[in-house]
């Protein structure tokens, strides 16, 4: 496996994440988005459509709170190098999703650090702090076979089609989170890559260890097909009643070609997403030469 | 006005790609996007990656949204693109 980008570069060096993230996409941003971004004075005026945002943002900052204790917990139990580098700028990124996903709860009022926790305890799915619980004790354990596995893999990837449904969702209502969004899209799109790269190596050379990946994969899978489902039935309602005020706007929108928005209840759009998660970890799974059997 | 379609994210900027490389990067149109003659979608990251020659069996390609080698394969039913590891 060659470790150089197609020009030369080092993958998994600081400097080239330098060059890519802060000295790239993030350059002149502040807290994710440019400074200039235009807010919808909607979004703020609004109660319910503040309090969704809201409760999309709490799911967030408690999952990348789980993704930052578990990339640095699992620095020193990485066996190569490369690797350890890859986790210190992995690291660094998921410090910064937690940081921009509180600031943007502080953008929509809940300015003090007590509201913020107030309604994150509140508001986030117990099984996403279950999930986060079972990871974590992997790390612990310096496991990194199943700690990589449950966070590059299982976490990472839901959190990637999550965002990247969250900020379609977003372009309508929130442009400054849809802002926030995409640098963080294309930060999980580089953990997941090492994620399935790094496994991808390993199972090469020690076959004997897609059975830890898939005892993982079907210990975990569980806490977030029930957050999913949790969520929806926390949200469902509002969605439904969000989309027939809205539906103006809506309109001419299509879910997915073909397939009009208004015609798609929010249980629909729940199952399409978590139908999509589910696929791509049975598909990347595969490419590992492992067998998904999660539920 | 034509249709928005929250799936098709193809106008959406790809980051994380050098400035040089970026016009040949995109997101998907929609949901699993198959690929032409003249295109790969990553498995890993699903970007949309326009080639600058014709596929041919064991073509390596980079994709810099998520750092990993592409590979092209040939097979009875066409092409397929696997991630190198």
């Amino acid at each position: 496996m060659s470790l150089k980008t197609d020009s030369g570069e080092s993958i998994y060096e600081i400097d080239t994440w330098l060059k890519s993230c802060p000295q790239g996409y993030l350059r002149d941003t502040a807290y994710g988005h440019k400074p200039a971004a235009k807010e919808n004075p909607f979004l703020f005026e609004d109660a319910t459509t503040r309090e969704q945002a809201l409760m999309g943002l709490a799911h967030f900052v408690a999952g990348e709170r789980a993704a930052l204790a578990a990339s640095s917990g699992l620095i020193n139990a990485m066996p190569d190098e490369a690797s350890k580098i890859f986790l210190s700028t992995q690291t660094l990124d998921e410090g910064r999703h937690v940081e921009i996903f509180t600031h943007r709860m502080m953008d929509l009022g809940l300015k003090t650090a007590q509201e913020r926790e107030s309604f994150i305890e509140g508001n986030v799915n117990k099984n996403l702090i279950k999930f986060a619980e079972v990871l974590l004790e992997k790390v612990d354990k310096k496991d990194f076979v199943s700690a990589i596995t449950g966070q590059n893999i299982i976490l990472e990837g839901m959190a990637f089609s999550v965002f990247e449904f969250s900020r379609m969702q977003a372009q309508f209502m929130d442009p400054v989170g849809a802002q926030v969004l995409e640098g963080v899209i294309a930060d999980e799109r580089r953990h997941v890559g090492f994620g399935e790269n790094r496994l991808g190596k390993l199972v090469k050379e020690f076959p004997e260890k897609r059975k830890d990946i898939q005892d993982t994969i079907k210990g975990m899978t569980h806490y977030m097909v029930e957050t999913f489902r949790g969520v929806l039935k926390a949200n469902a309602k509002i969605m439904e009643e969000q989309m027939k005020r809205f539906s103006h706007l809506f309109e001419k929108v299509e879910f997915i070609p073909g397939k009009k928005l208004l015609d798609t209840t929010p249980e629909e759009q729940f199952e399409f997403l978590l139908g999509r998660i589910k696929n791509e970890h049975k598909k990347r799974l595969e490419r590992l030469g492992v067998e998904y059997t999660a539920g | 006005m034509s249709a928005l379609v929250m799936f098709d994210d193809s106008d959406a900027p790809v980051l994380g790609v050098p400035e040089k490389e970026r016009h040949r990067y995109r997101k998907q149109r929609c949901p699993d996007e198959e690929e032409t003659a003249a295109t790969v979608v990553c498995p890993c990251c699903r970007v949309v990656i326009t080639l600058e020659e014709p596929k041919y069996d064991g073509m390596r390609v980079f994709c810099h949204p998520c750092n990993n080698w592409l590979v092209i394969r040939k097979t009875a039913e066409g092409f397929r693109t696997e991630v190198a590891y």
